[in-house]
């Protein structure tokens, strides 16, 4: 046991620090030279070295690299060149606005997921199973822009009942937090509540055939305490490994519903960052997203083998 | 038996007209749509849904039926391709991840960290190497769902090398290759569709979201993506050019999702016990 | 034409002006008002800007988003009026130039203080010019380049002595070379200045979240702080158009920046709304690639495939490019008629423009093939067009296209993304380029650099003996009318050449809360907010 998290540990190490060689190598790459976009309209090309040599850019890979990994190691992820303010204190700003908002879609998606997930499985082969699935489907086949776009038209300006856009933290109001991510979080969630639909559906259909489950019946528990005291507990953990593995997926795919509520979260962060070539920002943000994707990944995969020590978890993580 | 369970199950069979009227529609779409795609019309800008233009027009007058239709080439293109791609790389990779214990490692790891990797981030870099274009969107969005594949193909092959039928044919004294080929992949099948068929709605709205980023198709060729994109600027002014598209696309990935759960339902041995 | 002149009136009517609507064409101006309403002391002014600004340091700072939030901050020597005249700021007069141009003497006002309480005086300009010259990085030293030395005279004059005459050096200094920075903060803080810059200004910097906000507060240090009633301005950053617009009509922000031309008619039709627009001093247009090779300011040379094309070896054909672009029908069709065609690189509401200037060669596709039949081409012509990857660019990319073809050329669109496309066009690898700029006071900086022989923006690889001679020659005339006269006849030349063919200009749109009172929208499109404030 102590082996296989020590292995498991080596690995996600192992990983890690290949993406940051892929990304630090794969961004300088790119076409498109951060120098020239910080000249921002300007192309005089002695401009441009002298932006090179004040930002070290001008050195060979491998020493960037070695650099970069030296000051990472002590806390130091280095200043945006564009905005001078520290990388580390900017994705300290946009991290806990993201994480709000996933743990919020999060909810919102566990809710609408198992609820229809739920009726999905009891009501097999019914008009209630096409219902909903139906709506699970939808969740998966509506563009999350588009989706926004639509909410922000119908909620935010025919009917002004939520606001258009911003942040305000929930530990600060949570009142106004709660308006403010509503939106946001219902179409950022919809996708996800979508997947834990069909896995809460076919989660239950194999409880509910269970010999166990069959035992209960047959001891003349009704069909709702079968349901829910049986059958859902045990399909949970099934949901939970999906959460898990969706959290990281969440965090770096929240970028379109970011950019159209305005919030100043990771998504966004990142997103600017590859289009103004930010080097440093990029790595930052690649760095913070891998680590909680490989932590994440790593405490699912060692609960799993405790829980099961057979299993190991190896499924789509969409 | 397959395909008298889809028959039966309704839902199944409307995403499959669906699905075949739509890809009927792109593949003829010179003689099905009213107007070639790129003919500008000055004069008639932003006109509202009427009986010459069922969708509306847009800001350069371009009729909005005829660049959907078109639009639903490159959607179908970009889900077809960008599956098959992930498919013809990641296959292979999960087999022999899950045949061969000491690939094992490698492969989980490179899988792991294009998983790490943030998609669009990927994308973008992409589309900066290789300049916006549909062939940029099917391979970034083909890459990106690569691990995914590499994660089904090698927990199938796991799960089917410890079964009965292929220890006796390994007893049988047959090759790695013949296992592989003839005991295992077609064994993994329907794994492996009910994946496909999650990716390519999958995909579609991933070709929505790059060109909703500027990383999509070439004007003037349309995409439904692009269409989107181009109607996020009059929302107020031409409502209707992002409901059309946006309801085609909602349309088309319904389809596909309801028949890829009726193939789900059909394929998977599991369901079919009950 | 009317749009333009009403423009102008707009700009000049003056200090108090929060409400200024363009009228379109056959359209009576129906709200041009002058808001005479007394602001209330206090509030805090919330404003959405389109894009996030660069570092907040005067010296190696571009962006022109940035420069509206410098406004607030950070004042210069000299400033522009309504009309575009060069004023002084911190300078107390106009600038001395010496006979031969080579010394030039500014006086400063006295008592002003740095918002840290240091006293702003010679020295303190000195050291910020100074840094502006030689800090590595520093974005100021092309437009400083012809200085020599900066001495201090007494402790409120500065005398600069230049290599050479530079007649725009007093519109660099009401620009960011102009801004005079705290010497205690300088060296408090280094190079890391602008994550909190301290400067004169009716508003001192708060606080910054990236991607976020700038936040700034009054500074009771002001020389002119009676004036200031608001207690201080938010900038949020709002980089999509329609969130923007959203956000003001919801009244989440209270001014904002950049209103896009497709909002134009609905923000006027929303009560408690209001627009103020002016032409912008910049230009939007076409880059054609002549002689691109090496890269930008190198020696141009002959192109090759796949980026030559008959456009870099004719200029007949390139004239016939341009006959072919309706630039009204770009304008109505694209931006909704919103933005004003412009065939040149000066505003017509600037004090150098003239009929030269504002010459224009008429839509005319059939005279446009007849000249491609001259050239020997057989049609159509294939030209490819690098543009940008946002929605607005593909939108202007296919309008272009779609008269290009009527005119005989048939275009192929190359939506590359923005910073790639830099890259790109710099290193010459492009045959056109849809791209613009964004402005400056002086008509040099619209100019000079890009079509001059070598010059540091001359992506074309254009090169004309007779254009270079009365650039340099403008450069060193002080005197405006003649400079004026010097501008048209470049102008006129680049017609005949077209190097870059100039489409449209685009304008800065402001809208505004009808809450808020005393916005000031100059050309230059900066955000002034010294004397706003919230109607009492």
């Amino acid at each position: 046991m102590s082996r296989y998290v020590l292995r498991r540990v080596v690995e996600s190490a192992v990983t890690l620090i290949l993406a940051t060689i892929v990304v630090f190598a794969g961004i300088r790459a790119l076409p498109g030279d951060p120098a020239r976009t910080l000249a921002g309209e300007e192309s005089d090309p002695a401009t441009l070295a002298a932006i090179r040599a004040t930002y070290g850019l001008d050195e060979p890979l491998p020493v960037q690299y070695l650099r970069y990994v030296q000051k990472a190691a002590t806390g130091d992820l280095g200043r945006s060149p564009r905005t001078g303010l520290p990388v580390a204190e900017s994705i300290g700003h946009a991290l806990p606005v993201t994480l709000q908002l996933a743990v919020f879609a999060i909810a919102i998606a566990v809710l609408m997921g198992i609820g229809t997930g739920v009726v999905a499985a009891v009501r097999r082969r019914r008009p209630a199973e096409w219902g909903a699935n139906a709506i699970a489907l939808l969740g998966l086949s509506v563009p999350n822009f588009w989706f926004g776009q639509m909410a922000i038209l119908a909620l935010a300006i025919a009917y002004p009942l939520l606001p258009a856009s911003g942040f305000v933290s929930v530990f600060e109001d949570p009142v106004e937090s709660f308006r403010h991510l509503l939106m946001p979080a219902t179409v950022l969630g919809t996708g996800l509540a979508a997947i834990i639909m069909r896995q809460t559906r076919s989660a239950m259909l194999d409880a509910l055939t269970a010999d166990y489950v069959r035992t209960a019946r047959a001891k003349g528990l009704s069909s709702a305490q079968v349901v829910l005291g049986h059958a859902l507990r045990n399909s949970l953990i099934v949901v939970i490994t999906v959460v898990g593995l969706q959290l990281g997926a969440l965090i770096s795919g929240a970028v379109v519903t970011e950019q159209l509520f305005v919030l100043p979260g990771f998504g966004k962060l990142t997103i600017d960052a590859v289009f103004t070539r930010d080097y440093p920002m990029i790595q930052g943000v690649v760095l913070v997203t891998a680590t909680a994707y490989i932590v994440i990944n790593l405490v699912v995969d060692l609960l799993y083998s405790v829980i099961d020590p057979r299993i190991r978890v190896g499924g789509p993580a969409l | 038996m397959t395909v008298r369970r889809i028959l039966r199950n309704p839902l199944a069979m409307l995403g499959l007209v669906v699905v075949f009227v739509a890809t009927v529609a792109a593949l003829l779409a010179e003689f099905v749509a009213p107007f070639p795609f790129d003919q500008v019309n000055f004069s008639e800008p932003l006109r509202p849904p009427s009986g010459t233009h069922i969708f509306g027009t847009d800001s350069i007058g371009r009729d909005q039926l005829s660049r959907a239709i078109f639009g639903l080439r490159a959607s179908v293109t970009v889900g077809l391709l960008s599956v098959a791609l992930s498919l013809a790389v990641g296959v292979p990779l999960g087999l022999l991840a899950g045949f061969y214990g000491f690939l094992d490692p490698l492969v989980s790891r490179l899988t792991d960290t294009a998983l790490a990797f943030p998609f669009l981030v990927l994308a973008v870099g992409l589309a900066a190497i290789l300049g916006p274009s549909l062939s940029t969107a099917v391979i970034a969005i083909g890459i990106a769902q690569i691990p995914a594949v590499v994660r089904v193909m090698r927990s199938e092959t796991l799960r089917l090398r410890g079964m009965d039928f292929v220890a006796a044919a390994v007893a049988g004294g047959a090759g790695d290759a013949t296992v592989l080929l003839r005991h295992i992949l077609p064994n993994a099948v329907s794994a492996l569709i009910v994946q496909a068929t999650v990716a390519i709605p999958g995909a579609i709205i991933g070709e929505a979201v790059l060109s909703f980023l500027g990383l999509g198709v070439r004007p003037p060729t349309p995409s439904l993506g692009v269409m989107l994109a181009d109607a996020q600027t009059f929302v107020r002014d031409g409502p209707w050019m992002a409901v059309f598209p946006g309801l085609t696309i909602v349309v088309l990935t319904l389809a596909l999702n309801l028949l890829g759960d009726g193939l789900r339902d059909a394929l998977d041995p599991r369901e079919s016990r009950r | 034409m009317p749009n333009t002149s009403l423009t102008i009136r707009c700009a000049t009517m003056g200090l108090l002006l929060t409400a200024c609507t363009p009228i379109g064409p056959g359209e009576t101006n129906p709200s041009t008002t002058v808001d005479n309403r007394p602001a209330r002391e206090g509030g805090t002014l919330r404003v959405a800007l389109s894009a996030e600004p660069d570092r907040l340091d005067p010296t190696v700072a571009r962006t022109l988003v940035g420069r509206t939030v410098f406004n607030a901050i950070c004042e210069k020597l000299y400033d522009v009026d309504s009309k575009l005249t060069i004023v002084p700021q911190l300078a107390s007069a106009l600038p001395e130039f010496s006979a031969d141009g080579l010394t030039i003497t500014i006086k400063l006002r006295a008592g002003v203080k740095f918002a840290d309480g240091t006293p702003m005086d010679a020295t303190a300009v000195k050291t910020s010019l100074d840094r502006h010259r030689t800090l590595p990085g520093s974005a100021r030293t092309s437009e400083l380049t012809s200085v020599d030395s900066v001495q201090v005279v007494d402790s409120a004059t500065i005398a600069i002595k230049m290599k050479t005459p530079f007649a725009p050096l007093t519109a660099v200094l009401a620009d960011r070379a102009g801004m005079v920075m705290s010497p205690a903060a300088l060296t408090a803080q280094g190079e890391n200045f602008g994550t909190s810059p301290v400067c004169v200004g009716p508003f001192k910097f708060g606080s910054r979240i990236a991607q976020d906000r700038i936040e700034v507060v009054k500074d009771p240090q002001y020389y002119d702080a009676s004036k200031v009633h608001l207690a201080g301005v938010t900038y949020k950053i709002i980089a999509d158009a329609n969130t923007r617009f959203n956000n003001l009509r919801s009244g989440d922000v209270d001014v904002l920046d950049g209103v896009a031309a497709t909002d134009v008619d609905a923000l006027k039709s929303t009560s408690g709304l209001s627009l103020i627009a002016s032409d912008s001093l910049g230009y939007q247009g076409i880059t054609i690639n002549l002689g691109n090779v090496d890269g930008v300011g190198k020696a141009p040379k002959p192109l090759s495939a796949p980026y030559a094309s008959p456009l870099a070896t004719d200029k007949r054909v390139r004239q016939a490019f341009e006959l072919s672009l309706n630039r009204e029908a770009i304008n109505q069709v694209v931006f909704r008629g919103q933005f004003t065609p412009a065939c040149g690189p000066i505003s017509a509401a600037s004090p150098f423009s003239s009929d030269a200037a504002q010459a224009c060669p008429k839509h005319d596709p059939n005279a446009a093939k007849a000249l491609l039949a001259q050239a020997g081409l057989s049609l159509p012509v294939k030209v490819s067009v690098v543009i940008g990857n946002t929605p607005d660019a593909r939108r202007l990319g296919e309008a272009i296209q779609a008269q290009a073809k009527e005119g005989g050329f048939e275009l192929e669109l190359q939506p590359v993304e923005f910073a790639a496309s830099l890259t790109q066009t710099d290193a010459g690898r492009y045959q056109t380029f849809q791209i613009g700029w964004s402005g400056r006071v002086d008509p040099d900086g619209n100019i000079a650099n890009f079509v001059r022989t070598n010059g540091s923006q001359n992506i074309s690889g254009y090169s004309n003996l007779a254009v270079d001679a009365l650039l340099d020659e403008a450069r060193r005339t002080p005197d405006t009318a003649k400079r004026r006269d010097l501008y048209g006849q470049v102008i006129t030349k680049l017609h005949d050449d077209v190097p870059l063919i100039y489409l449209y200009r685009q304008k800065n749109l402001t809208g505004a809360s009808s809450k808020v009172v005393g916005v000031q929208v100059y050309g230059d499109g900066l955000l002034r907010f010294a004397t706003a404030g919230f109607a009492a």
